[in-house]
C-alpha cells in the first residue's frame, strides 16, 4: 500500500548508543538543501546534547527506514524533521526513565519528571551536582535506546508560506538588456532552524528564478515536435557574471503552531517572486510591462520600440 | 527640546549625575545606551540608582536588569551551521550513483520516437542483437508478458513500458543493454522502426481550441485534459468597480537543469531488486517499482545516497527507464548501469509547464480591490503531473478579494510532460497576480507597497474559516520596503539614467503559497 496522498508520514528514529553519541536515522532524501543537518540539529536540540554527538547518514536506505514523504514540496522540515523532532523526544522520555531508575537505586526515590538533560547529561533540576552522563542511563538500560515516531499532520491550519522580494535593476534600452543590481529576498520562515542553511536555500532559489525570467526556457519546433535547445548550450541559464553582486536575505521569524520549532519549510518559496518583482522594476525603469516571461531582449526590445 | 543625557558620563561621573534634573532622568530611562548598562553592567549602575532613589526618597530597590524580552532558550536551533556533508559535495568525495562501477554491469541506451505523435507498427532488433558487446534488447516485441499491462502516470493517454502509439518526442521504442556505453549508443542506431505518423497537437492555445484532434476519448472536448471546478467567492461577474484592468500573461516551459543526469545502478540479489538511484523519494521510488514489477515492496531496496546533483521536483519518482532497467537486469543476470544523455534528461522528464493566465482585477481609487477573475491555462504536455489550479493558492490567499472567480483548464499537447519543478505553478501565480496589482496600483496612482498593505489577507482561508498561523506577509514587506528605503529609492518611470540609455528601476513583489508546511491539499480545500 502506498501512503494516501496528502497525508505527509512523518517519522524517524533516535537512536543513543551506550557510549552517549546519538545517531538520526530518516529517509528524508537529501538532494541539496541540507536538511539532514537540520534533523541532527532537531535532535540534539530537542535531547538536549550538544551537535557534535549527533550524527546522520548522508544515504537513505528503503532497507532500514520508513517513509517519511518525497523531498518534494519544501516539507522536510515539516515531515523528517518533525519525525526526528518526535523521536528524539521519545528517546529522551526513555533515558530519563532509566537514569531515575538509576538515581533511585543510589538514595532517594527519583521521578523522570524531576530530571532534565543539558549539555549531554542528566541532572536532578532539585540538585544541579547529581548527574549522569547519558551513556550511563543507557548502560543501566542494557542496550541502546531507540526512540520512534510516526507523526500524523493536524489539519487546523492554513499552513502558508509569505513572502516579499525587491530588485532594483538597470535596462540598457540599447541592447535590451537587464541587468538585476540588488536584490533583497524577505522570507517568513517561522522559526530559522539554521540561518546559514536557509539563506542558502533563498540565494539559490532567486538565482534559478532569475535565470527563468532572463532567459530560461525550453523551445519546441511547433513543425516537428522537435526540442529546439536540449542541452545547457542553448537554454540559457545564468552565469556567475549574470547575477546580482549581492542577493540580501531577511529572515522573517513568526513562529508557527505546526511547525517543528515552530518552522515553516522554505526550498520553493523563493522561485516565484523574482519575475514580478523584476518585471515591475522594469516598468518603474523604463515604462514598459513585460508580461511573457522570460523577459528576453527582442522582446524588450520590441516593447520599447512600441512605446517610442 | 529634550536634553540629550551622556549616559556613560552619569557612571562616571559622580558630579554629572548629582547635577541632573528630574526631566533628564526620564530621558536617560528611554536611553538604549543606558539601559544596556542596566542589563550587563548593573554594578556600574547600582550606585547611580541608589543616589536617585534617594533624591526621590524612596528607597533603592537596586539595579535589576529589565526583563529580557522572551528569546527562546535554544542551545543548537538558530546556529548557522554548515551542513554535515558539505566536503562530499564542494569536493566530490561523495559516493555519487554517477560514479558507481560494479563488477559485470551492463550500460543501456534507449532508442526513443523521433515524431510527437505515431504509431509503431513494427520493430527490427536482429541488426543491433548481432552486434558484438550487445547483450539483450527489450522492445514491445520481446517484452515479458507480465509487464504488458504496465503502465505508470495517470493517464489518459496511457504510458505503457513500451506503448504502441506515442504521443511525444522522446517515448521509449526499444533499450539495448551492452557491454559498454559506446555499443549500446551504436546498437540503438541500428534498430530499424516503422512509425504510421498520425497528427499532433504543438500549441496549447489550438489544444484548448474547438477544433483540436482528439486523440482519446474524453469526457472534455478537443484534448483538454481535464477543467478544474471553478472557485467562486461573492459575486464576480456582478461585481463592480472604479477602475478594471484586463491583461494577459504568459510564462514559457522551464527545465530543472540538474548538475548530475539522471542515473541508476540496478541488480538483482536472488529474488530482491537492489536500486542506487538518483530520486528524491527512496520509498516512493521502491513502492513504484514494486507495482511496476509486480513483486512486494519489501523485496526492493532503494539507496540515494545523500549525493546527488540535485533534483527539483522532476525525480520524485520512477520513469519507465528504471523499470526497462530493472526487467534487463532480470533478463541478463548482470548490473545494470543506466546514465541519461543531457537531451533524454531534458525531453523524457517533467518540466515546469507553460501558462496562460487571463486575468481581471477591478480596483477602486482609494485602494480596495473589488474583484478579480482569474483564468490559467496550463500546457501539461503528454502528460499530467501538475497543472493549472495549482496556480491558485496565491490567488486565493494572498490578498482579500471579496469578489472572486478562479477558473483552471489543463491542456494536453504532444510535448514535454509537466511536473514540478521546484513547485509546478505558484510561480506562475505569483507572477500573473502582482503582475495585475503592480498595474492597478498604477492605474490608481498608489504607491505599490501601499496598494498591497491594504489588500493583504491576514486572517486565513476565507473559504474554509482555517486560520493562518501567526502569518508574516505584513513584516516581509515592510522589511524589504525599509530594507531597499522603497521610498527613496523608487522614482518615476525613466527618471533616473544612470548612463545614456541605461535607466534604474526598482520594483517589488508579494507571495503567498501552500509550500514548507507539510499537509497540502487540493486548492479551496
Amino acid at each position: 500500500m502506498q501512503p494516501r496522498r496528502g497525508t505527509n508520514p512523518a517519522t524517524g528514529q533516535v537512536i543513543v548508543n551506550p557510549d552517549g553519541s546519538v545517531q538520526c536515522v530518516s529517509a528524508s532524501t537529501e538532494i541539496g538543501p541540507g536538511q539532514r543537518t537540520q534533523m541532527a540539529m532537531i535532535a540534539a536540540e530537542a535531547l538536549g546534547v550538544p551537535l557534535e554527538t549527533v550524527s546522520i547518514a548522508a544515504y537513505v536506505d528503503t532497507d532500514n527506514t520508513t517513509d517519511t514523504g518525497s523531498t518534494t514540496g519544501s516539507r522536510q522540515t515539516n515531515t523528517g524533521g518533525r519525525g526526528i523532532y518526535e523521536a528524539a523526544i521519545d528517546a529522551r522520555n526513555q533515558l530519563l526513565q532509566y537514569a531515575a531508575q538509576r538515581l533511585s537505586a543510589d538514595g532517594d526515590p527519583v521521578s523522570p519528571d524531576d530530571l532534565d538533560i543539558e549539555n549531554g547529561e542528566i541532572f536532578l533540576q532539585s540538585d544541579p551536582s547529581t548527574r549522569l552522563a547519558l551513556g550511563n542511563a543507557v548502560q543501566t538500560a542494557g542496550f541502546s535506546i531507540l526512540g520512534r515516531a510516526v507523526y500524523r499532520q493536524d489539519t487546523d491550519w492554513q499552513r502558508t508560506a509569505w513572502a516579499a522580494h525587491a530588485a532594483e535593476v538597470e535596462v540598457d534600452t540599447g541592447l535590451g538588456e537587464v541587468k538585476v543590481t540588488r536584490y533583497v529576498a524577505a522570507h517568513d520562515v517561522g522559526r530559522a532552524i539554521n540561518p546559514f542553511a536557509l539563506e542558502q536555500q533563498v540565494e539559490g532559489g532567486v538565482v534559478m528564478a532569475l535565470g527563468a525570467v532572463l532567459g530560461e526556457e525550453l523551445l519546441v519546433d511547433v513543425g516537428t515536435g522537435l526540442p529546439v535547445n536540449p542541452n545547457m548550450l542553448d537554454y540559457r541559464a545564468l552565469s556567475i557574471l549574470d547575477v546580482p553582486d549581492t542577493i540580501e536575505t531577511i529572515l522573517i521569524e513568526r513562529p508557527k503552531a505546526y511547525g517543528v520549532f515552530g518552522a515553516h519549510g522554505i526550498g520553493e518559496p523563493p522561485m516565484a517572486p523574482p519575475a514580478p518583482a523584476v518585471a515591475a522594476a522594469v516598468h518603474n525603469a523604463v515604462g514598459v510591462w513585460m508580461d511573457d516571461m522570460p523577459i528576453t531582449r527582442e522582446k524588450l526590445l520590441a516593447a520599447l520600440r512600441n512605446v517610442r | 527640546m529634550e536634553q540629550r543625557v551622556d549616559a556613560l558620563r552619569v557612571v562616571q561621573d559622580p558630579a554629572y549625575a548629582a547635577g541632573l534634573t528630574d526631566d533628564e532622568w526620564r530621558t536617560l530611562s528611554n536611553d538604549p545606551e543606558w539601559n544596556l548598562m542596566l542589563g550587563e553592567y548593573a554594578e556600574m549602575v547600582e550606585p547611580i540608582m541608589e543616589r536617585y532613589a534617594a533624591k526621590l526618597g524612596v528607597p533603592a530597590r537596586g539595579a535589576a536588569p529589565p526583563p529580557k524580552q522572551e528569546a527562546p532558550p535554544f542551545n543548537v536551533i538558530g546556529r548557522p551551521i554548515p551542513r554535515f556533508h558539505g566536503l562530499g559535495i564542494v569536493t566530490s568525495l561523495g559516493r555519487y550513483i554517477q560514479n558507481m562501477r560494479m563488477n559485470g554491469m551492463l550500460f543501456t541506451r534507449t532508442l526513443r520516437s523521433p515524431y510527437p505523435h505515431a504509431r509503431v507498427t513494427a520493430v527490427r532488433t536482429e541488426a543491433a542483437e548481432q552486434m558484438p558487446g550487445v547483450v539483450a534488447v527489450l522492445h514491445r516485441g520481446n517484452l515479458p508478458p507480465e509487464y504488458r499491462d504496465v503502465r505508470l502516470g495517470s493517464g489518459p493517454p496511457d504510458r505503457n513500458l513500451f506503448s504502441e502509439e506515442v504521443f511525444q518526442v522522446g517515448a521509449p521504442i526499444a533499450v539495448v543493454a551492452a557491454e559498454s556505453e559506446h555499443i549500446a549508443d551504436e546498437a540503438i542506431h541500428r534498430i530499424e522502426v516503422d512509425y504510421e505518423r498520425l497528427p499532433a497537437t504543438m500549441d496549447m492555445m489550438d489544444g484548448a481550441g474547438p477544433f483540436a484532434l482528439k486523440q482519446w476519448d474524453n469526457a472534455e472536448d478537443g484534448t483538454i485534459i481535464s477543467i478544474t471546478p471553478p472557485l467562486v467567492r461573492g459575486d464576480p461577474d456582478g461585481a463592480s468597480a472604479e477602475v478594471t484592468l484586463d491583461e494577459v500573461l504568459t510564462k514559457s516551459t522551464e527545465q530543472h537543469l540538474a548538475l548530475e543526469l539522471t542515473n541508476s545502478l540496478m541488480y538483482w540479489d536472488q529474488d530482491r531488486l537492489i536500486v542506487y538511484y538518483t530520486t528524491q523519494h527512496s520509498h516512493g521510488s521502491r513502492n513504484a517499482l514494486s507495482q511496476a514489477l509486480k513483486i512486494p515492496a519489501n523485496r526492493i531496496r532503494v539507496v540515494q545516497p545523500g549525493y546527488m546533483g540535485s533534483g527539483y521536483g522532476y525525480r520524485a519518482g520512477i520513469d519507465l527507464t528504471e523499470v526497462h532497467s530493472a526487467i534487463l537486469a532480470r533478463i541478463t543476470g548482470r548490473p545494470i548501469k543506466t546514465m541519461y544523455t543531457r537531451e533524454e534528461d531534458f525531453v523524457t522528464r517533467t518540466h515546469r509547464p507553460e501558462f496562460r493566465n487571463e486575468m481581471r482585477l477591478g480596483v477602486n481609487r482609494d485602494g480596495a480591490v473589488q474583484f478579480g477573475r482569474f483564468r490559467v491555462f496550463a500546457n501539461v504536455g503528454a502528460q499530467r503531473g501538475g497543472g493549472a489550479n495549482g496556480a491558485w493558492y496565491g490567488l486565493q490567499h494572498l490578498y482579500a478579494i471579496p469578489n472572486l472567480r478562479l477558473e483552471a483548464t489543463d491542456v494536453f499537447t504532444n510535448s514535454f510532460r509537466s511536473g514540478p519543478y521546484r513547485c509546478v505553478s505558484h510561480p506562475n501565480g505569483t507572477f500573473a497576480l502582482e503582475m495585475m496589482m503592480e498595474r492597478a496600483a498604477d492605474a490608481i496612482g498608489m504607491d505599490p507597497v501601499e496598494f498591497r498593505l491594504r489588500n493583504l489577507n491576514e486572517t486565513g482561508n476565507i473559504e474554509t474559516g482555517r486560520p493562518f498561523s501567526n502569518p508574516g506577509i505584513r513584516d516581509c514587506i515592510t522589511a524589504v520596503r525599509d530594507r531597499i528605503d522603497w521610498t527613496n529609492a523608487r522614482h518615476a518611470t525613466r527618471a533616473r539614467e544612470v548612463r545614456p540609455g541605461v535607466f534604474h528601476g526598482i520594483g517589488m513583489a508579494a507571495h503567498a503559497c501552500s509550500h514548507g508546511g507539510a499537509p497540502t491539499r487540493p486548492p479551496g480545500r
